[in-house]
């Protein structure tokens, strides 16, 4: 029985400025940076490989700066890749559009957003980035509904008062703005919006930094359940280990941009072999 | 499914899990690329139907022995062959980490002396999460069954529907041992199952394993009582100091 990957990231690569030959040769773990210091850019990753699976939760962990969250942002087409490839392997994504095969980075604009407002959901470690505070937390999640095709109103509020209760949202909340919700409230009317389009791919970047730890609790279990309930393959950024160890099964340790090691989250835990991930382990417990 | 597995020694008698030369080696960078060594040259195999014990002193490296086998750790060399249901005979100190999650997933299990708490669930869907997840029981089943293991495991109704945070130790091995055998898996890994137990809960542990391997569940364990090594173990598997150094 041979097992398929949802998502195949290969050579992952992301440089802020105008980079130079030197740039994959003068940063990473090695050189303690991720500044060239040929050509002064920053190489936020490079070389990324990895593989999603179906029903996963893969975490990436690393300290601040590794390259986590561009990451993310790489594959919800945020922003435009230096350099990799991305391909999908999933039935009911190439039903609507011929991506078999196909290199995600290379498709159009439209096609990108095609992909991304049918079958990924991002929940971002910023909510005014995922939100918007003056609009309604209904007509939030019926933006990304209208992104994704949906057309009538009573179907569109039914399902954001479905999604609602399902993050545990008051649905007489409905009609206010985020703007009025507290942090984890915020972060949960982000889930809600990302699960509005049934999404294949949830992406989801530090969700409960900086919550007070009960409110983080919450997060972690709605999160945890809805794993459960929706059979979603979901990548968990974080810097908590403890987050890591909680929901995910595979862990990505990244430095400097770099990825030091892939493993079972356990075997990161208690058999770390990078000398990187050995000092983040040790420095948790 | 045919056994494809190359060790039939005659009638009936198959060996599902293959050990050779296995070794652990811990490299800690951040000790100045300290080396520990874990276990060594440690071979054996565990034929269908039969409980493997593995003896020795205090860090000889009996548990590393099961963790590799698990993969929590990776082991340094040496091949673990496993023949599986879902992806017939493994090496599993070399195939990739998702079909490791995989067989986890569907038929090996471990156990050790301490509850991995989840937080914030109660006893009783601690244990019959297995049953909804790697079953694919409904879950009323699940539940059902989950409340008679308990039960047969001595813990007080009452509990059920508490956090094992707060249990005893005893309670709170007994609910782990529950979740860990609940789903039958075929190959359960047993690290001092009953170090924090009394002698009532041991004895009920140890009929509930027998029948496991009535069952026809592959086990390979250590018990910090050799009398009950002697009582549970078809065959033991000696690991001494002596040989590591
Ligand atoms: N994760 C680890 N990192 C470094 N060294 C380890 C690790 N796990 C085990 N060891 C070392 O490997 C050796 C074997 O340990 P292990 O826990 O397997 O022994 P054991 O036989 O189970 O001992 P005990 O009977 O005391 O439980 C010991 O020297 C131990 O300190
Ligand atoms: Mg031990
Ligand atoms: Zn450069």
């Amino acid at each position: 029985m041979v097992i398929v990957p949802i998502l195949h990231v290969k050579n992952l690569t992301k440089i802020f400025g105008d980079g130079c030959p030197l740039c994959p040769h003068s940063t990473g773990p090695e050189y303690e940076t991720n500044v060239c210091k040929h050509c002064g850019s920053v190489v936020a990753c490079s070389d990324v490989s990895f593989e999603l699976y179906p029903g996963e939760i893969l975490g990436i962990v690393g300290e601040s700066g590794s390259g986590k969250s561009t990451v993310v942002n790489l594959l919800h087409f945020d922003w435009e890749v230096t350099s990799g490839e991305m391909f999908v392997q999933n039935t009911k994504m190439n039903g609507s559009i011929n991506i078999n095969e196909k290199n995600l980075f290379a498709l159009s604009s439209y096609q990108k957003r095609q992909i991304r407002n049918s079958f990924m959901g991002i929940v971002y470690q910023n909510p005014y980035l995922g939100l918007r505070m003056d609009v309604s937390s209904g007509g939030n999640i019926a933006e990304r509904l209208i992104m994704a095709n949906w057309r009538s109103i009573a179907m569109m509020r039914d399902r954001a008062s479905e999604l609602l209760e399902k993050t545990e949202i008051p649905v007489k909340r409905m009609d206010e703005p985020p703007r009025n919700f507290s942090g984890g409230m915020q972060q949960r009317v982000q889930i809600a919006k990302a699960l509005s389009n049934n999404p294949l791919i949830l992406l989801l970047d530090e969700v409960t930094t900086g919550l007070d730890v009960s409110v983080q609790a919450r997060v972690l279990d709605l999160i945890r359940n809805l794993q459960r309930e929706i059979n979603l393959s979901i990548i968990v950024v974080s810097h908590d280990l403890g987050v890591i160890r909680l929901l995910t099964k595979r862990t990505i340790v990244m430095k400097y941009g770099r990825i030091v090691e892939i493993g079972l989250t356990d075997q990161i835990l208690e058999d770390p072999q990078h000398p990187y991930t050995q000092i983040l382990v040790s420095s948790q417990l | 499914m045919i056994i494809k597995f190359p060790f039939i020694k005659g009638e009936g008698v198959v060996t599902l899990l293959k050990i050779d030369n296995l070794s652990k080696i811990f490299n800690i960078h951040i000790l100045g690329d300290k080396v520990i060594e874990g276990c060594d040259d440690v071979s054996f195999i565990v034929e269908r139907g039969e409980f493997l014990g593995i003896s020795g002193p205090s860090g000889a490296g009996k548990s590393t022995i099961l963790k590799c086998i698990y993969r929590t750790y990776l082991p340094s060399g040496g091949d673990i062959w496993y023949d599986s249901v879902l992806y017939e005979q493994v090496n599993l100190a070399a195939i990739a980490d998702h079909m490791v999650i995989g067989l986890r997933h569907k038929e090996i299990g471990y156990v050790s002396q301490f509850l991995k708490v989840i937080p914030r669930v109660s006893a009783i869907d601690i244990v019959a999460e297995p049953l909804l997840l790697k079953n694919g029981a409904s879950p009323g089943e699940a539940k059902t069954k989950a409340g008679e293991l308990l039960e047969r495991l001595n813990i007080p109704q009452k509990l059920f529907d508490a956090y094992p945070a707060t249990f005893s130790g005893g309670e709170q091995q007994r609910v782990n041992i529950a979740r860990a055998i609940i789903w039958k898996p075929r190959l359960l890994l047993l690290d001092e199952p009953t170090a924090s137990l009394d002698k009532d809960s041991t004895a009920i542990v140890m009929e509930l394993l027998k029948e496991m391997r009535s069952e026809g569940t592959l086990m390979v364990g250590i018990f910090h009582d050799n009398e009950l090594m002697e009582l549970m173990a078809d065959r033991i598997y000696r690991v001494n100091l002596g040989a590591k150094s």
